[in-house]
């Protein structure tokens, strides 16, 4: 693609740049500096002195067995949390595609969700996931004492998994449509003549060329599940019962602002960036490279 | 396997308010080679895919060795289709590729790697077997999209115009390829092509359609020589037919322009009718031929092609002399009246003389 714009010099583009890179400086990176700052030094608890300790605060947090249990919980909510999403989302998507001519309206419909803001979100199921007044309360009905989310931790585990998975499906349902109306029709023509019925297309067609996106889609869920799944657990657990809930998002901000331990929660989110930066490396440097290659 | 007969009837289908197909109805006989030709936009495509299950018909139905198919899904119906962009799976190597529906056919491994070995003999494509279809050229995927439908053994073979990606050498070989696989195969065969080169040299019978409708079916020859109508006869052969303006006027058909010969035909005096000649049955050196002055001619080594005028009308005529005609010299021609064919000026439809006089040859003027 040729860029239909040019400018001369590099005043004009840097000025327009501007706004947006103040922002993001003032916004992530000067955080993020002072962060790694906070992490090498004992921090009093309100910031208003500090001692360099070098990477001792690493070797606090590496040596805490609650670190390793929150570490458990995050591989725990972010494998059930991914894999519910990108399920969902795709066999919403392959149902959609099945119906082209039926499935245009399906499809906004399917969109519309990514509209509702997370936190109205969080409310809704909040209210559903009740055990006293929601529908699911209606279990405790039927079987007195079945449906306890604030008391027993698997259940309560599944609750913010189904609500983290809400929030990701409409995006990864995006995405997946889009790649399969990409898919030449002449495919699926050829594999039906093969012999193929419905779901054989699928399986054998649709989703080996679905593979970039579902790299993709994977990745942007995986690093959703470390960093923005704070506001579904804050929001409907508080990270308990328990520890049943509490992730590493969770945990540096409790840590931090109600442990007041600035500098642990500031090695722990330094790892939490690494862990991102990791998943981001995979995407782009082994599964995009291998993608491109099959391709 | 064997071969099964393929029957439409009645079959309709409308994009919006475009008739794409017009209550066809076809018969295509087992083990034959039918070619449907047509131009683009004339509905063949159309008709193949409706066949195959991709498209659903408006009415009509189709029927495959006897057994109604018309709501049968592709899967069940029996065909193996060639696509115009071979439509390979870009994801499986060649191999794969041609073994697909013979997995899903439930063949057992060794059956499998039996039937696509004896494919790629048959195509020549042994040592590509491990390829992917993005590492081949053109040629090859076309020997894989036909190697894959040919493995499955079907008793129907359908083919969506696939030679149409391929360089003219490329094509001709292919031509020929095609015609001896379907001699040694013997399955029904049904190929879609705007091209009628490949329609004449492939096809046991042509089915040409126009705007939806069956123009005319035949053989190669029947079409080429006893064209319906006009649109028949400027389609087939190339250089195709001419076509001339003339006046029927008693027992004579008088061209405008020049010239005139004796055929009775059943048409109204004075009535304008066409008159269709082949460029390879006219005489360009009669002395009492009609006068024509050539404007251009292309030398194409085995012959020549002249574009010539009568009056106002062009002439196309093939010449295999070693003579060399150049612009503005005039011809004098003429062509036995037998070579002709009359048309209908208004319907194109053909009009069967009924007394024509052998070896009568178009004059200048004709006996009153």
């Amino acid at each position: 693609m040729k860029s239909s714009a040019r400018f001369h010099g590099h005043w004009i583009p840097l000025a327009l740049g501007l706004p947006q890179l103040v922002l993001i400086a003032l916004f992530f990176y000067w955080p993020t500096l002072k962060a790694f700052w906070w992490s090498l030094h004992l921090v009093c608890p309100f910031g208003n002195c500090s001692t360099f300790v070098g990477l001792g605060n690493y070797t606090r947090e590496l040596t805490d067995s609650s670190f390793y249990a929150a570490l458990r919980t995050t591989a725990l909510f972010a494998a059930f949390g991914v894999s519910l999403s990108i399920a969902v989302a795709l066999f919403l998507a392959a149902m959609v595609e099945l119906h082209r001519r039926t499935g245009g309206l399906f499809r906004y419909l399917l969109i519309w969700p990514y509209a509702v803001a997370g936190s109205v979100l969080g409310v809704i199921l909040k209210v559903a996931a009740s055990p006293s007044i929601g529908p699911l309360g209606y279990l405790n009905t039927l079987w007195p004492g079945f449906w306890q989310p604030y008391l027993n931790g698997t259940q309560s585990m599944l609750m913010v998994v189904f609500a983290f998975a809400w929030t990701q499906i409409p995006f990864n349902f995006i995405v997946f449509v889009a790649a399969l109306r990409a898919i030449p029709a002449e495919y699926l023509a050829a594999a039906a003549i093969d012999g193929a019925d419905p779901v054989r297309r699928f399986i054998d067609i649709q989703l080996p060329m679905l593979k970039p996106q579902l790299f993709f889609v994977a990745t942007i869920n995986l690093i959703e599940s470390f960093t923005n799944s704070f506001a579904i657990v804050d929001t409907m657990t508080q990270g308990g019962p328990g520890r049943a809930t509490n992730i590493l998002a969770y945990k540096i901000y409790t840590d931090g602002f109600i442990g007041l331990d600035l500098s642990g929660s500031s090695a722990l989110s330094m790892m939490l960036m690494l862990l991102v930066f990791a998943a981001c490396f995979v995407q782009f440097f082994v599964f995009e490279r291998r993608a491109r290659q099959e391709g | 396997m064997s071969a099964a007969a393929i029957r439409v009837q009645g079959l309709s289908k409308r994009f919006g308010s475009r008739v794409v197909m017009n209550d066809l109805d076809i018969d295509f006989a087992a083990g034959q080679f039918t070619v449907v030709l047509g131009p683009s936009g004339c509905g063949k495509s159309t008709l193949l895919r409706s066949i195959a299950g991709l498209e659903e018909a408006d009415r009509g139905t189709v029927h495959i060795g006897g057994a109604d198919v018309t709501r049968t899904p592709p899967q069940h119906r029996g065909c193996a289709m060639v696509f115009q962009n071979y439509a390979l799976y870009p994801h499986m190597s060649v191999s794969d590729n041609i073994g697909y529906a013979l997995k899903l056919a439930g063949l057992d491994r060794k059956e499998r790697e039996r039937r696509i070995g004896e494919a790629a003999e048959l195509l020549g494509l042994g040592a590509l077997l491990d390829r992917r279809p993005a590492q081949l050229s053109g040629g090859q995927r076309q020997r894989v999209a036909i190697g894959r439908a040919i493995a499955r053994r079907q008793r129907v073979l359908l083919f969506d115009e696939p030679l149409s990606n391929l360089d003219a050498k490329l094509r001709q070989e292919m031509r020929i390829e095609l015609r001896r696989l379907h001699d040694e195969i013997g399955a029904t065969t049904i190929f879609v092509t705007h091209d009628q080169t490949e329609a004449m040299t492939l096809a046991d019978h042509i089915v040409l359609l126009n705007n939806g409708l069956v123009e005319q079916a035949g053989t190669p020859m029947a079409l080429y020589h006893q064209p319906r109508t006009t649109f028949v006869a400027g389609f087939i052969g190339t250089p195709p037919m001419n076509l001339l303006t003339a006046r029927h006027e008693g027992h004579d058909i008088v061209v405008d322009g020049g010239g005139c010969f004796p055929a009775a035909i059943k048409a109204n005096s004075s009535a304008a009718v066409m008159i269709g000649i082949r460029p390879e049955a006219i005489d360009l050196d009669d002395p009492r031929g009609m006068a024509a002055v050539v404007e251009a001619a292309e030398d194409l080594g085995s012959h020549r092609v002249i574009y010539a005028r009568i009056g106002q009308q062009r002439v196309l005529v093939t010449y295999s002399g070693t003579r060399t005609y150049v612009r503005g010299e005039t011809l004098r021609l003429s062509f036995s009246s037998q070579a002709i064919c009359c048309f209908d000026a208004i319907s194109g439809e053909r009009i069967e003389p009924y007394s024509t006089r052998p070896a009568s040859f178009l004059a200048e003027g004709c006996q009153p």
